[in-house]
C-alpha cells in the first residue's frame, strides 16, 4: 500500500482490539469472506495479510451504513477503512471475482456523472448491463418502470460540467 | 566563597544513556563554589549516599548539589543523607537532569550541555541557601473516615483497634455500603452480609467508634494533624434514641411505591424506612421528598404509632463540628448507567435486561425475591441468561477506557449463582478477555466453565431486541467466527465501576487531587498507593479505583497503619517551606492591600495591627501563620510590594539559579 | 410553535429525485409550497456521488459535495435541505470533515420543526399502524450525528403528534442493502426481506420512510422478496412527505402514489379520518 493510505489505515486499525462487536451487528457479514474485524485483523498484520484484504469480497460487500463505526467502542471508522481498501484494491486490480459486479455498478454511475455532472440512471443501467454480461437481470421491471415516468430517457447534463471534470482528472 | 559538592547520578542508564555524566561532573568541578565533584551510577543507593556523607565530612561542604531525578523522588533521601552527615539538609538541592533533560532529549550533546545549565542553575542557588528548621506542630489524634462501606468500615476499626478515635460517616441512613447489598462474594462463595454485619456490629458497639449516619462532609479546614471539619448531619425525622427500632412505623407508613435504592428499584420501600433489615443503626428516617407529612402536612401516621414518641417532624439538618489529626476517603464507587452509552441494547425499553447490581439483589437471600431468580417483566424463572461484560468498561467512545477489574470475577459468580439455582438453566457469557488475576480467582472461573457449564462467548454484544417475549441478543464469538444470535430470558449487563458522582466536589472540598475518570489520585501509584498529596489524607478502597473486597480491606489496613504512624507522634514536624514576610532595614513594607489573603488557598494569611511606641495603631499588615502555609507561593507572586517570599525558594535565590543557568 | 420568518432553503434534489424517485420529488414539493417553505434548488447542481464516489476515489466523493456546498454559498443561503438519505449522509459527513458551517437537514428534521404548522393545516389522519423505516443513513454515523442512532423517535413523535399511531420496532434503522439494488439484488432480498418481516411481525400495515434508495429495495423489489419469504405479505411503503401531504389536504390523486410498485388498497383513502382540531 501507498506510504500515506498505510498511514490512515494504521491509525485506524491500531485502536482495535478485536472485541467484534462490528462483526456481531452486521447485516452484510453473511456474503462477506471475512468478518469486519477479521478485515481488521488482517490489516494489523500487515504486509501479505493485507493482500488477502485486497482481493477479498468483504471491502466491497460493505454498504456502508456507518452501523459498526456508531457502535464501535474503540471509534474505528471500518467504513471509511473499507473504503480506503477498496481504492486500493481497485487500483492494484486485486479485485475479488464476484465483487467485479459491484466495482461495475461503481464505475457505470462514476461514469455518467463524468459526462453529464448527474448520474444518468438510465445509462447506468445500460453500461452496468454491458460491463456485466448481465442482461437480462432485472428485464422483468423495466416495462413498469417507464410506465409509471421511472426513468427518464435523457440525460440531464449540467452546465458546468468541467467543475466535475476537473475532480475525476485529479483522482 | 562556599563550598558546595555537586553528585551527578548515572541513574543506571536512564540518565547516561542520553548525558554525558562524567563530563558533567568534571565541568561543574571548575564553577566557582565547588569544592568537589563526583559522577556514581546509583546516587541514591546506599554506598552512593555513603559518597555524599564522606565528601560532607572530608571536604567540610557546607551546601550540597545532586543532579539526578526530580526532587518528587528523592529529595527526601538525599536531605536525610546530609543530616546525617552534620549538614542541614535544606543545604542540599537536586539538579533534576532525569525528567527535565534526560528523558525529553535524543541528542546527547545538547542534552549533556542542557544537564551542565541545569546544574550550574542550581549551585547558584544553592550558595544562596540558608539554614531551615522543620516547623512542629501538634497532632489530634483523631480520625475521621468518610463512607462506611466495607473500606470506611475497616479503616475505622483499624484505627480505633491501635487505640485512637475515630468518627465514621455515611451519606444513607446506614453504614454497610454496596457490599451489604452483596449476594455471595467471589472466590469463596461465602455469604457477604454474614461476613460483613459482624463488623458493622463491632463498628456500633466500639468505644472508640463514633458512628454518624445520614451525613455529609460540608466543610474542611486546616492541615495535617489539625483538621477543623464540619458535618451536616441531614435531618433523620426519628430520634435516634428514643427509637427502639421496632419498625411499626415502617409497615403502618401509607407511601409504599418508593424504588428501593437498596434493592436497585427491584423492591420497594416506604417514606419511613431503614435501608435493609440488618441496617446499622438500625433506626429508619423518613424520606422528606416523599413523605406525606413533610410534603404537605397532612398524615402523621408514623408518629401516632410510635410508642415512644420518636417522630420528630420538625428535625432540622445540623451542622457538627469535629477536629481531626487526619481524614480517611473511603467513599467508594458506583455501576456506571448504560442506558444512554448503549442504545443497541435498549436497556430501560427492556424491562429484563438488568445490571450486575440488580442481580446480586435477585440472587441474595435478603433480596426482593428471597433469592429467587426471576425476571423482572413476568416473574418467570429465567431457562437461559445472556451475560454481558465491559458495559462500558473498556469502551474509549463511551468515556471509560479503563478496566473495572473485577466484573470478570463477579460474572463467573453470577453465572455460578444462577445455576446453583436454576439447575436446567442455561449461561452464556460475552466477554473480551477473562482477567482473572488474583489468588484463587483463574481456578475460580474453571470452575464455572468445567463444573457449572457456563458458555464463555468471546466477543461484545452489537445489539439486542424483543421479540416472542424473549431478548434476542445479536453477538459474536471471534475464536470460532461464527456470530452468535441467542434467544434469551434475562440478559445481564456487568456495569462499569465509575467514580462516584459527588467525587469531584468532595475532592474540591477536601483539597485532594483526581485522575481523567473522577477517581482520586494517589500521592504515588506504586509506593504512596493510599496517601494523597495532601498530608493526613488518605484513601482507602474503590474511591482511588476500582478494587474488589480483599484489595480495599488491604488498603483500609495500610491507612490505618499510615494513621496511626501520624499519631504516634506527640508533636509533628512539617517542611519548613512557608511563606515569611520579608523585612527592609527593619521596616515592614506591607501596604495592607490584603491581595494575598485573596490569593491565599489555604486561609493562612491573617492581619496584624502594628504599632508605634506609643501604643498607636500605626497600620495593619498581612502575617502569615506558618501552621496553615502549604509554601505554594501564591501570596509571593502577587504581593506588590513584593514584602513577602517563600523559605527555600526566596527570591534571592530564584533570582541567581536564572542567572546561573544563563552564564556560563 | 409556529416557525416565523422562514428562511429560502438551498434544495438539494439529487440524482434520485429526478427520476426514480419523482414520486418523492412530487410530494415534496407540494407541501413545501402548503407549508410555505421556499426551495431554491442549488442552480446547476451535481451528483453528490453517494453511494459510488466514496467506495473508489475518496477525493471525488468529497469534491462532488463541495461543488454543491460552493454553489450554495454563492446563492447566500446558508441551509441545504437535502431529502435523500444518502445524499444528506454524504453532505453532512463532508461538512463536518471541512468544518463547514453550512447546515444540512434532512426530511424528518424539517416535519419535526414546523409540526405545530402541520398541525395547524392538518385536515386527515391515518389510521394504520404505521412503521417508521430511517435506514442507515439520516442518523449514522454517531461521532457526526450526536443523536440516537439505534432508536430514533423523530418521525414517531411526529406522527404522534399529528394523532397517528406508530408501532415500535428494533429494525428501523438497520441496513437494506442500498446500492446493491443493482449489483447484487441477492443482498437486498435477504436484509429488506428481514427488516419487512420484522414491521409485519409487530403488527406494522404501512411503512414510512424518508430515502429513496429504501423505497426502491421496500417497494420496488418488494414483489421478488415476497416470493421468496411466504411469510410476508404486501405492504405498502409511503414516503413521510406523501403521508404528511395527504395529512394537509393535499388530494391523493395529485401525488404519484400509484408510482409505486406495491399499490396501496382501494380502500385507502378510507383509512384516512377527519382531524378536529
Amino acid at each position: 500500500m501507498s506510504k500515506c493510505m498505510e498511514s490512515e489505515c494504521n491509525s485506524y486499525v491500531v485502536k482495535c482490539y478485536q472485541c467484534g462487536k462490528c462483526s456481531a451487528g452486521c447485516q452484510i457479514s453473511p456474503f462477506m469472506d471475512y468478518l469486519p474485524h477479521q478485515v481488521v485483523r488482517f490489516v494489523q498484520l500487515g504486509d501479505i495479510y493485507v493482500d488477502k484484504i485486497l482481493q477479498s469480497k468483504s471491502i466491497w460487500y460493505c454498504a456502508g451504513c456507518q452501523t459498526c463505526f456508531s457502535r464501535c467502542p474503540q471509534q474505528v471508522n471500518l467504513p471509511h477503512l473499507m473504503d480506503l481498501l477498496c481504492e486500493r484494491s481497485s487500483k492494484l486490480k486485486k479485485i475479488h471475482p464476484e465483487a467485479r459486479k459491484i466495482l461495475a455498478f461503481h464505475k457505470s454511475f462514476l461514469n455518467g456523472v463524468n459526462r453529464f455532472g448527474r448520474s444518468f440512471e438510465l445509462g447506468l443501467v445500460g453500461e452496468f448491463k454491458l460491463r456485466t454480461f448481465n442482461l437480462f437481470q432485472d428485464l422483468l421491471l423495466a416495462p413498469a418502470m417507464i410506465f409509471k415516468g421511472k426513468i427518464c430517457f435523457l440525460p440531464a447534463k449540467i452546465k458546468n460540467l468541467a467543475l466535475v471534470k476537473v475532480l475525476f482528472k485529479k483522482s | 566563597m562556599s563550598r558546595i559538592g555537586v553528585f551527578v547520578c548515572h541513574c543506571g542508564e536512564n540518565i547516561g544513556r542520553t548525558v554525558d555524566c562524567g563530563k558533567v561532573a568534571l565541568e561543574s568541578g571548575k564553577l566557582q563554589n565547588v569544592a568537589i565533584s563526583i559522577d556514581y551510577k546509583y546516587m541514591c543507593s546506599s554506598p552512593g549516599q555513603e559518597l555524599i556523607k564522606n565528601s560532607i565530612r572530608e571536604h567540610g561542604l557546607d551546601g550540597v548539589v545532586v543532579a539526578a531525578c526530580s526532587p518528587r523522588m528523592h529529595e527526601k533521601t538525599f536531605r536525610g543523607a546530609c543530616a546525617q552527615a552534620a549538614l542541614n539538609p535544606y543545604l542540599c538541592e537536586m539538579a533534576n537532569i532525569r525528567e527535565h533533560c534526560s528523558w525529553v532529549h535524543d541528542d546527547k550533546e545538547a542534552a549533556t550541555a542542557k544537564a551542565m545549565d541545569i546544574v550550574r542553575s542550581l549551585v547558584a542557588k544553592t550558595v544562596r541557601n540558608e539554614k531551615l528548621f522543620p516547623i512542629k506542630i501538634p497532632v489530634t489524634k483523631r480520625a475521621l473516615v468518610i463512607g462506611g462501606g466495607v473500606g470506611g468500615i475497616q479503616t475505622a476499626l483499624d484505627i480505633a483497634n491501635s487505640g485512637h478515635e475515630v468518627i465514621l460517616i455515611d451519606k444513607s441512613p446506614s453504614i454497610g455500603g454496596r457490599m451489604a447489598a452483596l449476594s455471595e462474594t467471589f472466590p469463596t462463595l461465602d455469604c457477604s452480609q454474614c461476613i460483613l454485619t459482624p463488623k458493622m456490629v463491632d463498628v456500633a458497639q466500639h468505644s472508640k467508634i463514633k458512628l454518624v449516619t445520614y451525613a455529609e462532609l460540608e466543610s474542611v479546614e486546616g492541615f495535617v494533624g489539625n483538621f477543623k471539619v464540619k458535618i451536616r448531619q441531614k435531618a433523620r425525622y426519628v430520634d435516634p434514641i428514643k427509637c427502639t427500632g421496632c419498625g411499626l412505623c415502617s409497615q403502618k407508613c401509607p407511601v409504599k411505591n418508593i424504588a428501593s435504592e437498596f434493592d436497585e428499584g427491584l423492591g420497594m420501600r416506604r417514606a419511613i424506612y431503614t435501608p435493609f433489615p440488618q441496617a446499622i443503626p438500625n433506626r429508619p428516617v423518613i424520606d422528606k421528598n416523599n413523605c406525606t407529612k413533610l410534603k404537605t402536612g397532612k398524615c402523621g401516621v408514623c408518629q401516632k404509632i410510635c410508642q415512644v414518641g420518636a417522630i420528630n417532624y420538625e428535625d432540622k439538618d445540623q451542622i457538627v463540628e469535629y477536629e481531626v489529626g487526619a481524614i480517611v476517603v473511603a467513599t467508594g464507587l458506583r455501576a456506571l448507567e448504560t442506558r444512554e452509552i448503549y442504545p443497541e441494547y435498549g436497556q430501560g425499553r427492556h424491562k429484563d435486561i438488568i445490571t450486575a447490581m440488580q442481580f446480586e439483589r435477585l440472587a441474595s437471600a435478603s433480596g426482593p425475591t428471597l433469592g429467587v431468580i426471576k425476571r423482572p417483566s413476568d416473574g418467570k424463572v429465567p431457562e437461559k441468561i445472556v451475560f454481558i461484560q465491559c458495559a462500558g468498561s473498556r469502551d474509549s467512545n463511551a468515556g471509560y477506557p479503563y478496566c473495572s477489574k473485577i466484573c470478570c470475577m463477579y460474572t463467573a459468580k453470577h453465572a455460578m449463582l444462577y445455576k446453583h439455582k436454576v439447575h436446567d438453566g442455561k449461561a452464556f457469557v460475552f466477554y473480551m478477555d477473562i482477567r482473572a488475576c488474583g489468588k484463587n480467582y483463574e481456578e475460580f472461573v474453571r470452575r464455572g466453565i468445567e463444573e457449572d457449564e457456563t458458555s464463555y462467548l468471546r466477543g461484545r454484544v452489537a445489539k439486542i431486541y424483543e421479540e416472542n417475549g424473549q431478548l434476542v441478543v445479536n453477538g459474536i464469538d471471534t475464536l470460532s467466527g461464527e456470530k452468535m444470535s441467542i434467544k434469551a430470558d434475562m440478559v445481564v449487563l456487568a456495569t462499569a465501576m465509575s467514580a462516584q458522582l459527588e467525587s469531584v466536589h468532595l475532592a474540591q472540598l477536601l483539597g485532594i487531587s483526581y485522575d481523567q475518570n473522577n477517581f482520586y489520585s494517589e500521592l504515588h501509584p506504586k509506593l504512596n498507593p493510599v496517601d494523597t498529596a495532601t498530608a493526613g489524607i488518605f484513601l482507602a478502597g474503590s474511591c482511588a479505583g476500582p478494587r474488589d473486597i480483599p484489595d480495599t480491606v488491604a488498603s483500609a489496613g495500610a491507612v490505618a497503619a499510615k494513621v496511626g504512624g501520624l499519631f504516634s507522634k506527640e508533636l509533628l514536624e512539617r517542611e519548613p517551606i512557608v511563606a515569611c514576610t520579608k523585612s527592609f532595614s527593619n521596616m515592614n513594607t506591607c501596604s495592607g492591600c490584603f491581595s494575598c489573603l485573596q490569593a491565599c488557598p489555604y486561609g493562612a494569611i491573617e492581619q496584624e495591627i502594628i504599632v508605634d511606641k506609643k501604643q498607636q495603631q500605626k497600620k495593619m499588615v498581612a502575617k502569615v501563620n506558618q501552621g496553615l502555609c502549604q509554601g505554594c507561593g501564591s501570596c509571593v507572586s502577587i504581593c506588590r510590594a513584593g514584602c513577602l517570599d517563600l523559605k527555600g525558594f526566596s527570591d534571592e535565590q530564584m533570582y541567581e539559579s536564572i542567572i546561573g543557568m544563563g552564564g556560563s | 410553535m409556529v416557525v416565523k420568518d422562514k428562511k429560502a432553503l438551498a434544495y438539494f434534489p439529487g440524482c434520485s429525485l429526478h427520476s426514480t424517485a419523482n414520486d418523492f420529488s412530487k410530494s415534496i414539493k407540494l407541501l413545501m409550497e402548503i407549508l410555505e417553505i421556499e426551495l431554491k434548488e442549488i442552480e446547476d447542481w451535481c451528483c453528490c456521488g453517494a453511494s459510488s464516489a466514496h467506495r473508489i476515489n475518496q477525493h471525488l466523493a468529497n469534491g462532488l459535495v463541495k461543488l454543491n456546498i460552493d454553489q450554495c454559498k454563492k446563492m447566500g443561503l446558508d441551509t441545504i435541505f437535502a431529502p435523500c438519505a444518502a445524499c444528506f449522509n454524504r453532505f453532512k459527513v463532508v461538512v463536518s470533515e471541512l468544518g463547514d458551517t453550512t447546515k444540512i437537514v434532512s426530511l424528518p428534521d424539517l416535519i419535526s420543526k414546523h409540526l405545530e404548522e402541520i398541525k395547524i393545516k392538518q385536515k386527515l389522519k391515518l389510521n394504520m399502524k404505521i412503521a417508521c423505516y430511517y435506514g442507515c443513513l439520516l442518523n449514522k454515523p454517531h461521532s457526526i450525528f450526536k443523536q440516537d442512532c439505534e432508536n430514533p423517535m423523530t418521525m414517531e413523535q411526529s406522527l404522534t403528534e399529528l394523532g397517528m399511531e406508530s408501532i415500535e420496532w428494533p429494525f428501523k434503522t438497520e441496513c437494506c442493502g442500498a446500492s446493491f439494488s443493482l449489483s447484487n439484488p441477492e443482498v437486498v432480498y435477504q436484509l429488506t426481506g428481514e427488516i419487512l418481516r420484522k414491521a409485519q411481525q409487530r403488527g406494522a400495515e404501512i411503512i414510512v420512510t424518508s430515502c429513496p434508495l429504501c423505497h426502491v429495495n421496500l417497494d420496488m423489489r418488494q414483489k421478488e422478496i415476497i416470493k421468496r419469504n411466504n411469510d410476508i405479505t404486501e405492504i405498502p411503503v409511503l414516503y413521510l412527505s406523501e403521508l404528511i401531504a395527504i395529512c394537509v389536504g393535499i388530494p391523493i390523486d395529485k401525488l404519484k402514489i400509484d408510482a409505486h410498485f406495491i399499490q396501496v388498497s382501494k380502500t385507502f383513502e378510507e383509512k384516512f379520518t377527519v382531524c378536529h382540531g
